[in-house]
């Protein structure tokens, strides 16, 4: 007998069906990510509190909290580095593991951007709940990546520094190479002459090469008691040249203040401490906004439609303008082209819109995602459009990649997709880009992924980042390694192939899954659907502290 | 009059949702349809009853291949 047929229902009716399972999944999907992110926030548990608290020192997301204006919110980023990093195939993977450091929630290192005296600053805190504030390989990736967001908008720099310095065992990953150590110091010197300014609260270890984050800063203060710097700890003084001293005489605060002259300003608490720094920024310029920001209007629908609106499995088609409606300013969106390439074009929606205000050009993958020619050709025009409108834009991410085949390829496809990556590429305005779904092969490039240097990326938990779908990786290793066998005169056992298949298959949809990328710091944080308008937002408002460029083009072909 | 629906994309017929002599309306799913790692359903253009279903399951189809006729 057949299996039963599926009964028959029109679309409308199909997506009125899913819209409450869409909502259902989402919420738990939403929960799932705040839980990820509680363990970031609890890391070490109460014993490290504990063991801080001894030590007269609060825990750093406290210390954060401290220095910000009241009432305003800490725009964390990175804060899904490190999870399980010791079971990841990259960055020393198992020396982690080795060294029982398999998993470190938040990466070591908490980094965003707060409102301090009114202005947006980079704030960087060391995790001393974990390991002494130690530095891992992901631990600098992720100091890079905040360092990297504050010289491109001009954030003031806060350190509040308490670290071991460099992880030892893991030294092979964190000392030499550009990106590591020593690039932290060499940020801190460019963005100084640059005109950003650098300031330090050492509120415990900063020994050798770590001591440079005092003595580089614009300004500096130490703690009576709770920081030091020295080149060398008093153990090692003592095995080089015998000398016996304590840490307090050696680097102490008032050695670097009253003496050395290494450090700017002496406090006896932490609390003085982020006085202090509150104090230096008031004297700060006011940043300007670069943009004609309008007046706020909230959209016609909430994150909870968006939720209705969002198919539960990524590669089912999505509508992606009922994601805009809820983004958008009174749900409002100008569309460019929408006549343009019926049935082809519209893979990808360009238009306009206001979020919080701010005007933003939007290029958002739609329906299966699939780029046709004309989608591509679309696309192509409206980044050179708010290019040269000065316009920032918002890329909307849910391509499984480029259409293959004959037609498409004599037509032009690769030439059409080229254009795509060099008009993102060279597209001079704050980008962000936000993944919703399939995320695969050029398509990662021609919608501004990572490596094009968005302003900030971010994703859904619907976000799936992989070359190609577990799908097609299983079927094309399986493919491969079936040639080769034959090849080899050898005969295929089913049993095993199957089994490489699956493997392969579920080896892909775990990489892909944005915890899993959110670990090695391939974007800067997994979105709810209940925050995106207001990250979204708040990443265009940091990103427009700076003036926008003049974009310029390169060699594109027509 | 007849009416020919036609596969936008060369992929492989995943499912057919729809049996001969079945009546249908506009926007009904008749076909899903499967191309570039994703399910494309196929719908009716109009209303009308399926006169011929011109593919099978697993079948490979390229651009404008007629999978189902209408009438």
């Amino acid at each position: 007998m057949a299996e039963e047929k599926k009964a028959r229902i029109s679309r409308a009716e199909r997506l009125e069906k899913e819209r409450e399972e869409n909502l259902n999944h989402w919420e738990a999907q939403d929960e799932v990510l705040l839980k990820h992110r509680q363990e970031a926030y609890d890391i070490g548990g109460a014993d490290q509190v504990a063991r801080l608290a001894k030590q007269n020192k609060k825990p750093m997301r406290e210390l954060v909290k401290m220095l910000i204006d009241p009432g305003t919110e800490f725009f964390e980023v990175g804060i899904d580095a490190g999870f399980e990093i010791g079971k990841k195939r990259l960055y020393g993977g198992d020396v982690y593991r080795e060294e029982k450091r398999e998993h470190i929630p938040g990466g070591g290192v908490i980094t965003g951007v707060g409102v301090v005296q009114g202005q947006d600053c980079m704030i960087f805190a060391n995790e001393n709940r974990f390991a002494a504030g130690s530095y891992f390989p992901i631990t600098l990736k992720k100091h890079m990546r905040a360092q990297a967001i504050a010289e491109q908008c001009g954030l003031t720099c806060i350190y509040i520094a308490d670290s071991g310095g460099l992880n030892l065992p893991l030294q092979v990953g964190a000392f030499a190479d550009d990106g590591h150590f020593g690039s932290m110091f060499y940020n801190m010197c460019r963005m100084s002459a640059k005109g950003i300014k650098q300031y330090t609260l050492s509120t415990g270890g900063n020994t050798a090469g770590g001591a440079y984050i005092v003595y580089l800063a614009s300004e500096s203060v130490m703690i009576e008691k709770l920081a030091y710097a020295f080149l060398a700890g008093p153990p090692m003084v003592k095995a080089a040249i015998g000398e016996t001293v304590s840490m307090e005489d050696l680097g102490g605060a008032y050695v670097h203040t009253q003496h050395s002259g290494g450090c700017d300003h002496f406090v006896r608490s932490q609390e003085e401490g982020i006085t202090k720094l509150r104090e230096i920024m008031a004297f700060e310029p006011r940043q300007k906004l670069y943009i004609d920001r309008r007046e706020t209007r909230e959209p016609k629908f909430d994150f909870q439609e968006m939720m209705r609106c969002t198919p539960v499995d990524t590669y089912h088609y999505i509508n992606i303008k009922d994601t805009i409606k809820c983004l958008a300013d009174d749900s409002y969106f100008h569309e460019y082209k929408s006549t343009y390439g019926p049935g082809r074009g519209d893979s990808i929606v360009c238009g306009k819109m206001w979020l919080k205000g701010i005007p933003i050009g939007v290029i958002a993958s739609n329906a299966s995602g699939v780029i046709y020619i004309e989608a591509a050709r679309k696309a192509t025009e409206w980044m050179i459009r708010c290019g040269n409108s000065k316009l920032p834009v918002l890329f909307l991410q849910g391509s499984p990649g480029y259409m293959v085949g004959k037609a498409e390829e004599w037509g032009g496809i690769g030439k059409y997709g080229a254009d795509m990556v060099r008009a993102c590429t060279c597209l001079d305005v704050p980008k962000v880009t936000y993944v919703i779904g399939p995320d695969h092969g050029a398509a990662n490039y021609g919608m501004c992924g990572r490596a094009f240097k968005p302003r900030f990326a971010f994703t859904t938990m619907r976000g799936r980042t992989t070359v190609m779908s577990g799908n097609t990786a299983g079927f094309i290793l399986e493919t491969l390694r079936r040639k080769n066998i034959e090849a080899k005169g050898g005969a295929v056992n089913e049993e095993d192939m199957a089994a490489f298949r699956q493997k392969m298959r579920e080896r892909y949809d775990e990489e892909g899954h944005p915890f899993y990328t959110g670990s090695l710091l391939f974007h800067d944080g997994v979105i709810a659907f209940s925050e995106a308008r207001d990250k979204l937002a708040r990443a265009f408002e940091i990103a427009l502290r700076v003036p926008v460029k003049e974009s310029i083009w390169g060699d594109l072909k027509v | 009059m007849s009416v020919n629906v036609v596969a936008p994309m060369p992929g492989t017929i995943a499912e057919i949702l729809v049996e001969v002599g079945d009546k249908v309306t506009a926007d009904d799913e008749l076909i899903i349809l499967e191309a570039m790692k994703m399910e494309n359903p196929i719908v009716a253009p109009a209303d009308g009853t399926v006169k011929e279903i011109k593919v099978s399951e697993k079948d490979k189809v390229d651009t404008n291949q007629v999978l189902v006729v209408l009438e």
